[in-house]
């Protein structure tokens, strides 16, 4: 414990061996990516793979696109704070799927686009195609430097690396196997990578289930962690104001899953560059049967975490480096005074929670259940000085302290090596999301902008280089916005209500698209628009969960597109899609 | 460009799934489903069990 302590205070965290476990699992990864991609030579492959590639990789490769660092970093924190409610999230999931297999992928494969957005150009028009490409543009670019930012941001201040170095080192590293090896070099690398973050993740879990208190059962563990309302997976409750809950999930998940999986391009071309319809469905599927059991066991992690830190020593604040750094600059003795007082509720909660335990083995409620009160109690008042202890902290709430829970405990209680393991994990989840989106706003740049628009005569081989200008391009921009953390913090905003008011409606256009082929081009293309002018309006004037806005953007998108080819025009049907009989 | 592998995706087999038991898509879609709801029985169990 000792030992632990001086870690978790300030000891050096990562030793030679993590070193040589983490460089050498991120760098041969990327090596490998490079070598198995060498012979990339022809524009179609560099966007489309070899086509050959099969379900599990294709699976792999939209499980590891979906989950970026922040998945593993961050969601094991949500189950430590809030429980397994954010499960619900992904309850959409598997509808979505079955759709987009269904009814989207075989209209992408039998018009053998490189885009989604090509199919818009195709079934509509071309402003309504580049409308669908800037929206994905504006939302990916924008975003480009989060999904390298988030991660870095967290693990150099745990670790003590300049955050400077981090970001710039694990940007140069994807961009140089993606824009060399193009959508193979992602596809091969992200099935290794989520190997790496498994192998992490079920290490973790193992150490985490051995230092539980040995007389704890299995039963007595999930006792616990439900009489502190986090095993709450899900709640029925039909306040859309509640951010989780089982019919959001339904509902403004599915239609969030819709937009994510069916009309965001870095998921799109992951699932398009299968050896055949066979293969793109069933990696659909793999997502729709696993993703479910995967973010549970990863809240679970966190529900765990909570348990675990009932018995163990935990810091008040998890941000040790935050903590250290506002105790030298004059806060010192209000925080030694929270601490105190926070380490001596800890202590009294041990004999609240061996009298419930006890209780619990002797059958007897009564005891059981004041056991439970008390410790309930004494947890709200710790909750309250913790609260006391990040307003202290870090007034403005520029980071959220849950974020630093699973990597507190993997640098306190992991054994060297595995330390390296679980970092590598993270840096992969990073790289992987990462060179996804690269791929994709490369392929959208260069298909949808330089090729239709720009430069409508260039062959192949120009547009292959293009694509790997455009793969750097867009590296070097996300790198640009991480470096940026001023602008970062406000950016992370901006991104996530560009994602939630603009996609639902981008999937709208496709829904028209598909559902109801006797609408034209200027119809839907308006009909987006105000749609779109709707939910801003809305967005702004409502404090409902976001998830709904999945929905009311596109119901809102088909029933605009509808009343203006009513008004508008007699129905019109573009080649190759006739009206559904 | 790329018309050797239009026409191969335009004339692929979409109807068999090559899977034992599971011979249909729709099949496939059902189970998928099926696992799905599964999973919401089992999580609700677990809410109301240790609530």
């Amino acid at each position: 414990m000792d030992c632990v302590a001086d870690r978790a205070f300030g000891g050096v965290f990562v030793n030679a061996l993590d070193y040589v476990v983490l460089l050498g699992t991120i760098l041969g990864i990327a090596c490998y990516g490079i070598w198995r991609t060498r012979d990339q030579r022809t524009f179609d492959s560099y966007l489309k793979g070899h086509g050959k590639t099969r379900w599990l990789a294709i699976g792999l490769s939209v499980m590891a696109t979906q989950a970026s660092a922040v998945t593993f970093l961050s969601t094991p924190g949500q189950g430590y704070e809030s429980g397994l409610g954010f499960v619900q999230i992904y309850f959409g999931m598997p509808i979505a799927l079955v759709i987009i297999a269904a009814v989207f992928l075989p209209i992408y494969r039998r018009l053998n686009v490189y885009t989604a957005y090509e199919y818009l150009g195709q079934r509509f028009d071309k402003k309504t195609r580049l409308l669908g490409a800037a929206v994905f543009l504006i939302q990916r670019g924008l975003g480009a430097g989060i999904t390298i930012y988030a991660p870095a941001i967290v693990l150099s201040t745990v670790l003590g690396w300049r955050l400077d170095v981090t970001i710039i080192c694990s940007g140069l590293v994807v961009i140089i196997y993606t824009s060399l090896g193009g959508s193979d070099a992602v596809n091969v690398t992200q099935k290794h990578q989520i190997a790496v973050i498994f192998m992490g993740m079920i290490a973790a879990s193992i150490v985490l289930w051995s230092k539980l208190p040995t007389e704890l059962t299995l039963s007595d563990t999930l006792a616990l962690a439900g009489g502190f309302h986090k095993l709450q997976a899900v709640d029925y409750s039909l306040d859309v104001h509640k951010r989780y809950t089982f019919w959001s999930g339904i509902l403004g998940g599915t239609f969030l899953m819709l937009a994510y999986f069916g009309a965001d391009q870095s998921q799109v071309q992951r699932y398009i560059s299968g050896a055949s319809l066979r293969e793109s469905r069933l990696g659909l599927m793999f997502n729709a049967v696993f993703k479910i059991p995967m973010q549970f066991f990863i809240l679970m992690l966190g529900v765990l975490l909570f348990v675990f830190y009932q018995y163990h020593q935990r810091p008040i604040y998890f941000n040790q480096a935050a903590w250290k750094n506002q105790a030298q600059h004059g806060n010192q003795q209000q925080l030694e005074e929270l601490q105190a007082r926070f380490a001596t509720a800890h202590n009294q909660q041990q004999h609240n929670l061996q009298t419930w335990i006890e209780a619990r083995h002797h059958n007897d409620r009564s005891t059981e259940n004041e056991a439970r009160t008390s410790a309930l109690t004494l947890q709200e008042q710790m909750e309250a000085i913790r609260a006391q202890a990040a307003r202290t902290v870090d007034p403005q709430k520029k980071t959220n302290d849950s974020d630093y829970v699973f990597i507190t405990f993997i640098l306190d209680y992991l054994p060297h090596g595995l330390i390296g393991l679980l970092i590598a994990a993270f840096f992969a989840a990073a790289l992987s999301a990462k060179a996804a989106e690269l791929n994709a706003l490369a392929s959208t740049t260069t298909v949808d902008i330089y090729r239709h628009i720009i430069h409508s005569s260039a062959d192949d081989h120009r547009c292959l280089v293009a694509s790997k200008y455009f793969t750097v391009m867009w590296g070097l921009v996300a790198i640009t916005f991480a470096l940026s953390a001023a602008l970062t913090e406000n950016l992370i905003q901006a991104v996530n209500i560009v994602g939630s008011i603009f996609y639902p409606v981008m999937l709208g256009l496709f829904m028209v698209g598909f559902f109801l082929r006797w609408i034209g081009g200027a119809a839907a293309f308006w009909g987006a628009l105000i749609a779109q002018a709707l939910v801003i309006v809305l967005y702004f004037s409502l404090s409902i969960s976001y998830l709904w806005y999945n929905f009311i953007g596109c119901a809102t998108c088909m029933i605009f597109s509808v009343l203006l080819q009513t008004v508008l025009s007699a129905p019109t049907h573009p080649a190759g899609f006739p009206p559904i009989e | 460009m790329a018309e050797s592998n239009r026409d191969h995706t335009a004339a692929e087999n979409e109807d068999g799934t090559d899977l034992p038991v599971l011979h249909a898509w729709a099949a496939v879609y059902a189970f998928v489903l099926g696992v799905f709801f599964v999973w919401i029985v089992l999580l609700t169990v677990l809410s109301g069990a240790f609530s």
